[in-house]
This record gives C-alpha cells, structure tokens and sequence, in this order.
C-alpha cells in the first residue's frame, strides 16, 4: 500500500492528543447524559425526526451541538492520527498499516453482527453510535500494537 | 522466500541498522526481512544485493509455498 496521501508525521502528537481528550469527553458526555447548555443554538437540518414528533425537511431546529462537535473533533483528529507518516516510512510500515486497516474492517463487522444477534432496540442504537468510530478506533489500536510489536 | 542477508551483512560488517540506512529503510524493516516475517519489493530487493555487493538471485531464493 503505497499511499501518497497520508498526513505529515509533524501533526501526530497533537492530533493524537486531541483525539484522547475528545474521545474521553466523548465517553463522559454519553454516560453522563451531560450537555452544557450553552451550545442549545439553532441549526439547519436537512432531515430532522425527534421523538413522538412529525420529520422535517430542510427546516432550522433548536439543538444541542456539544455532541455534534465533539464527535466530528474525534472524527478528524482520529484519522488525522491514525493516517499521518511515521518518522520513518518505508513499505513495511505500509505493509503493517495495510494489514491492522484489514484486522480492524474485519473486527468491526464481526463485533457489529454479533450485536446485531444479541443487542435489541433502543440499546441498538448505542451500537450504531459507537460503530461511526470503532473501525477507526480498532485500525489506530492495531497499528500502534503492530508498531510496538516490531521495535 | 529464503535469504541469505544476514551472512552477507555479516561478511560486510555491516549491523542491521547500517544496511536500513544505506537502502534508505528502518531496521525494523531489515530485521523483518531476515526473519522471512516480511518479503521485500524487487526494488527494495536489488537495493539490498546492491549494497551487500551480491547477485540478488543469490541472496532470495523462492521456496515452494511461494508458488502457491
């Protein structure tokens, strides 16, 4: 895997750090059930559906957006960390890159059937919510360990 | 596939780290190489046989599993 397009090894530390605290904030916000109220604003909605309420199009709504950034600032920092160049890039870090991306794609789906069969309704949809970040969460668990492995 | 880096870096005198650097790789990459963990490019192979001053064919050799 001869990618061209992977970010310069200068933001890893920071993005890296971003991504551990947001990803932390992340967790506290939805075991908390924690919002702070100041991010109640206005947004505009392409499709919005709230409980027990008729679905809107293209309409403004008032929302809470402390998780929306939150979970775009993990989003970004996280692939920005896991597909930034290691000091030195040669094609057997690529080879090891390419192999944890194929683990973590493979687990993801094996751990997302598997709830599929067991986890039902409302608890379903925290399975969906976390299934947005867990391939990338594996994928930068398994490069680092891949990483250390070979040192 | 089997190689012969190891005896050839011996006879040079060259540790792993000092091969990495002159074929422009880390040394994880020539430890990997040289445990058959990890099978080189042919560029990255004629590097090597470049450096070690050896025919390439004469430091990889295709097993059998290889044709599979």
């Amino acid at each position: 895997m001869n990618l061209t397009y992977l970010f310069p090894y200068r933001i890893k530390k920071l993005s890296g750090f971003i991504f551990i605290i947001c990803f932390c904030a992340l967790l506290t916000t939805v075991l908390l059930d924690w919002v702070p109220f100041i991010l109640d604003v206005p947004m505009f909605a392409i499709v919005s559906s709230e409980f027990l309420k008729d679905t809107t199009y293209f309409s403004w709504i008032e929302t809470n957006i402390w998780y929306d950034v939150l979970t775009i600032v993990v989003i970004i920092s996280g692939i920005l960390f896991a597909f930034s160049k290691e000091k030195i890039e040669d094609e057997y870090i690529s080879n090891l890159r390419l192999k944890a991306l194929v683990k973590a794609v493979y687990c993801n789906y094996a751990i997302l059937i598997l709830a599929i069969f067991f986890i039902y309704n409302l608890a379903f949809f925290n399975v969906l919510v976390l299934n947005m970040l867990s391939t990338l969460i594996l994928f930068i668990l398994f490069f680092q360990r891949e990483l250390i492995s070979v040192k | 596939m089997k190689n012969a880096i190891k005896i050839q870096r011996t006879i040079k005198g060259l540790t792993q780290a000092a091969l990495a650097e002159k074929v422009e790789v880390t040394r994880q990459t020539i430890n990997a190489i040289e445990l058959e963990k990890y099978s080189p490019s042919a560029v990255l192979a004629l590097k090597i046989a470049s450096v070690l001053e050896v025919e390439t064919d004469k430091l990889f050799q295709l097993e059998e599993k290889d044709w599979s």
